[in-house]
């Protein structure tokens, strides 16, 4: 198919996401209808899961450079372009396949809720703002599409608005999540006045010396710009992403949020943030001359700040009584592992990197479901009071069984694939081997933090009343062991899917000529009066 | 390698058959050291100098009847156990003692893994009786995992990363195995090699839960922790998981730090193999000496003496290990 | 030597094997002691030394589980993780951010000078 049309896939996919958000409170106001709504969201995302299917199996298969769509035909650097190259794409599937099992989750999950066609609302702005921040070329929609992702992601951790600590937690997860997104902006006025552009494909080639048309050389000290432009744009997405220190709204922001929310945010919306500092720090900035030392500098500090974040994670997570704080300290290890993966620079770390992203998105989107089921049907949080609930919800219980042994690490499920992957970048550095102890420390504290709460709610007898406890609503369970299923394939196919899959994107993001030269080739068809 | 290889090797040698062996011979012959060191006479009745003993225990337990517990879940248990013994046969099959090992690059860490399935099985087999003794077997049994597991794999990690930046071994266990021997003969790094082979015992008789370290087990204090409820052919493959630990984790010693058989491969096959037989034999003589002569730690004084004493020496021996071969020698 | 996935492969197939095996052998065994079970109530109750254990005390509570580890071998990491980092005060995580920028600011400067 001709590289437009496809392009336009990627393109239409944040545009119906966030116009359907703007449509579905003026359907609230028309039709009181649940069932209405929910259709209308299933439909909206289902829409976008198969786009991005088909995105991701033509760029795999047919096209080798990333593909560009500019909106209202400007060109760059006019105007503001998305270029999608394999990797985006793979982030893409992987937004839209999770947000597509977390509404159907939702469908039973929150049906005690009211003021339900705000909640889609959110959900729809969330996935918008996560498809634009991977799928975008240009560094001020990034902008543009964090804060969209951001507010939707404040609004639904407040979404139960009677519950004081869903509030408080709302509150200070709003501010500090602010804070990051007007750093990023004082980081997006240094890039201008150094570079006089803000579409990243013309960052690239400023760095190296060539331009896009109508656009000039770099206005100001290069070297300096983009040091100042990486530090505050590191500092910036670390807090999104839950890197330690900046972790701290993540564990209070989880436990009163709904279910879903948390799977996603969890799941998906920290990688996002993880996704565009890899694509600064090695498509857009990555080897080029002036930029070597602070790469290399920043680096470093992602691999101390990636063993900070795991020993943090795993330490906490033992001494947890709530099972929803529980597994978000699961979160802040494994982006301590994919941290320390991308720091290694090279390509075995960024593919260990890439590879543990998504195992981790399927198994916490997983763990943070099934906790969830569970949670509904039993009423607390408290683990001494779920005591022996799993009993009577067997299959929520095995797919929380699998979704804890994925994350813990138990070959032949997929979280033991990505973290071999991880160990054997480390062996091969040579010098950096030692460290390869602490993620043997961590894992081993992870996986007995997970077994607790497994105890828990599994294999302890139980404490209280549970005669009224049964199996979660199909619609819940249904996503599920769909994740669960997709947890073992990918174990079972993992060489499979390394080689074929995850390689092929970690080429794309570490070919910043191809990125470069395809806008660079699609502002100069313009201008030269091509289409 | 075919399946049909696999296959053979997996069920006889050095799989199932040649483990079920090894783990008769074995017991018999700790038992027999023990029980003198401790001035006792050990198994004597059953066969010549008492051969058939483990023999006869096992075939016991067969025959015994297996009660399961209100509210336990019997045959996830079994499954569990089976699991674990079957990756203990897979640890065999990736050492120098199988025709055609189950061996890739950078397969150190596979092995730690699997060397870590055991404890996590006779963990979660603990957790599924209804019982607290059971349980808090269960949490001192993680709480020690913490504490050996991280010093275990350090210290097997050593002569690994030596022999791959010196012999070119590829971080792989079995051409570990085949080069790390030499490695005795280098001045440099005979240093580290000591420490760790020194951590890696001390680790192994943690793994192995013998005392020192049986504090899940602890008869006096807890009944018999993970195993309270257990009887009958569980008991059997609890106790066979145990005794194929001691057989494999001793192996595994004896081949990456003594090489086994290889430095004498220019010797007649049988002499090669009676002296890897006999470096065999003294490991789980130095194992069963430990057992025999001492009582039993705390849970925290045995976390204490593993952080504060062996995890330092086997971390020394491997951050050495690292910085060395970059160092320029003359 | 063959790829370190596939060789996990492998280990999976030797490990379903011997499962397989081992499986045979408890059923053997269950037919095999089929004629010496008696059923009983009381050999099936939880052992608790003689003592009376209703079910809802069998299990152990969350506090009780791993207290070697926060209690005496890493007291003094989780006491200072626990009360001093991780208060819940907004102020406080605002206190380690700025920390955090401040590093990064002085890390800057000092790469820029060492690289003119």
């Amino acid at each position: 198919m001709d590289s437009t049309i496809i392009a336009q896939m990627a393109a239409l996919q944040p545009f119906l996401a966030i116009a359907s958000a703007f449509v579905l409170p003026l359907l609230g106001l028309v039709v009181k209808e649940r069932a209405l709504w929910e259709s209308f969201t299933l439909t909206i995302v289902t829409a976008n899961f198969c786009l991005s299917a088909l995105l991701v199996y033509n760029l795999y298969t047919s096209f080798t450079q990333p593909l560009i769509y500019a909106f209202g035909a400007w060109p760059p650097p006019i105007g503001i372009v998305y270029e999608v190259d394999r990797a985006s794409a793979l982030m893409g599937l992987l937004i839209t396949g999770l947000v597509l099992t977390a509404t159907v989750f939702s469908l039973s999950y929150m049906r005690h809720d009211t003021g339900l066609q705000y909640y889609y609302t959110l959900l729809l702005g969330l996935e918008a703002g996560m498809l634009g921040c991977v799928y975008t070329g240009d560094a001020f929609n990034l902008f543009v599409m964090l804060e969209v992702m951001s507010i939707s992601s404040y609004g639904l951790v407040a979404f139960r608005r009677h519950i004081p600590e869903a509030v408080e937690a709302a509150i200070k997860y709003a501010m500090v999540g602010a804070i990051a997104t007007t750093v990023y902006f004082i980081a997006l006025i240094f890039a201008y006045g150094t570079f006089g552009t803000l579409n990243m494909a013309d960052l690239a080639l400023k760095l190296r010396g060539s331009t896009l048309p109508v656009t000039g050389p770099p206005l100001g000290n290069v070297f300096l710009g983009s040091a100042i432009f990486l530090a505050l744009v590191f500092w910036s997405f670390s807090l999104k992403a839950a890197i330690v220190p900046n972790h701290f709204w993540l564990p209070d922001a989880y436990p009163a949020a709904p279910s879903p929310f948390a799977a996603l945010s969890s799941g998906i919306a920290v990688k996002v943030a993880i996704f565009v500092m890899i694509r600064y720090l090695f498509t857009i900035f990555g080897g080029a001359p002036l930029a070597i030392p602070i790469v290399q500098a920043l680096n470093y500090a992602l691999i101390a700040l990636g063993v900070a974040s795991a020993i943090v994670g795993s330490t906490l997570i033992l001494l947890q009584r709530d099972i929803k704080r529980l597994i978000a300290y699961g979160t802040i290890l494994n982006m301590g592992y994919i941290a320390m993966g991308m720091g290694l620079g090279n390509q075995s770390g960024l593919t260990a990197a890439l590879f543990h992203l998504v195992n981790h998105g399927i198994g916490k989107s997983l763990l943070f479901m099934a906790a969830g089921a569970i949670i509904h049907v039993a009423g607390t949080r408290d683990l001494d009071e779920l005591a022996g609930v799993g009993k009577k919800m067997p299959l929520t219980s095995t797919a929380f069984l699998i979704g804890a042994l994925a994350l813990a690490g138990a070959p032949p499920l997929n979280g033991f694939m990505s973290k071999l992957l991880l160990f054997t970048a480390y062996l091969e550095t040579g010098w950096l081997a030692p460290l390869v102890v602490v993620i043997v420390i961590t894992s081993v504290l992870a996986l007995m933090g997970y077994f607790k709460a497994f105890y828990h709610v599994y294999a302890r007898q139980p404490v209280r009343d549970i005669s009224l406890i049964k199996e979660a609503p199909r619609s819940m369970v249904a996503p599920l062991l769909v994740l669960a299923g997709l947890c073992i394939v990918l174990g079972l196919i993992a060489p499979l899917f390394v080689d074929g899959v995850i390689s092929p994107a970690v080429s794309s993001l570490f070919d910043h000529q191809g990125y470069a030269s395809a806008a660079q080739t699609f502002a100069q068809t313009i201008f030269r009066g091509g289409r | 390698m075919g399946l049909l290889e696999l296959l053979f090797e997996a069920v006889v040698y050095p799989g199932v058959l040649f483990l079920s062996v090894a783990v008769w011979l074995t017991q018999w012959y700790y038992r027999k050291v023990c029980a003198h060191m401790q001035n006792r006479m050990g198994p004597s009745h059953t066969g010549p100098f008492g051969i058939l003993q483990p023999i006869a225990d096992y075939l016991k337990l067969f025959f015994k009847e297996d009660v399961s517990t209100e509210g336990s879940s019997p045959r996830l248990a079994v499954i569990l156990l089976s699991v674990a013994i079957g990756s203990v046969v897979v640890l065999a099959l990736m050492l120098p003692i199988a025709p055609r090992p189950i061996a890739a690059e950078y397969d150190i860490m596979l092995a730690a893994y699997l060397l870590v399935w055991p404890t996590i099985a006779l963990a979660l087999v603990g957790v599924l009786t209804p019982n607290p003794f059971s349980t808090i077997g269960t949490s001192r049994l993680f709480s020690m995992t913490l504490a050996y597991e991280v010093a275990f794999v350090a210290s097997i990690l050593t002569p690994v990363v030596l022999a791959g930046s010196l012999y070119g071994a590829g971080y792989s266990l079995y051409r570990s195995c085949l080069e790390a021997w030499r490695l005795w003969s280098d001045p440099r790094t005979v240093v580290p090699m000591a420490l760790s082979l020194i951590s890696a015992l001390l680790s192994l008789q943690c793994k192995l839960l013998t005392k020192p370290f049986d504090i899940p087990d602890a008869e006096t204090e807890i009944v018999a922790g993970p195993f309270t409820e257990y009887s009958g052919f569980k008991l059997a493959l609890i106790l066979g998981l145990h005794d194929a630990e001691i057989v494999v984790g001793s192996l595994l010693i004896t081949m990456l730090f003594f090489g086994g058989f290889v430095p004498f491969a220019w010797l007649p096959w049988y002499v090669a193999l009676i002296i890897t037989a006999v470096e065999y034999l003294v490991v789980v003589a130095i194992i069963t000496w430990i057992r025999a002569i001492t009582g039993r730690f705390r849970v925290d004084q045995a976390l204490v003496l593993f952080w504060k004493y062996v995890l330092p020496m086997a971390a020394i021996a491997l951050i050495i290990s690292v910085v060395m071969p970059g160092i320029p020698w003359p | 030597m063959m790829s370190l996935l596939a060789s996990v492969l492998e280990a999976t197939f030797v490990i379903t094997l011997v499962l397989v095996i081992l499986l045979i052998a408890y059923g053997l065994s269950v037919r095999a002691t089929r004629a010496v079970m008696r059923s009983s109530e009381e050999k099936r109750r939880p052992f608790a030394c003689g003592e009376l254990l209703r079910p809802s005390e069998t299990g152990v509570p969350d506090a009780s589980m791993y207290w070697a580890i926060w209690r005496k071998l890493f007291r003094s990491l989780y006491n200072t993780l626990r009360d001093k980092i991780h208060t819940g005060v907004l102020s406080d995580w605002l206190f380690w951010m700025i920390i955090f920028m401040a590093v990064l600011v002085i890390a800057l400067v000092v790469m820029m000078v060492w690289a003119y």
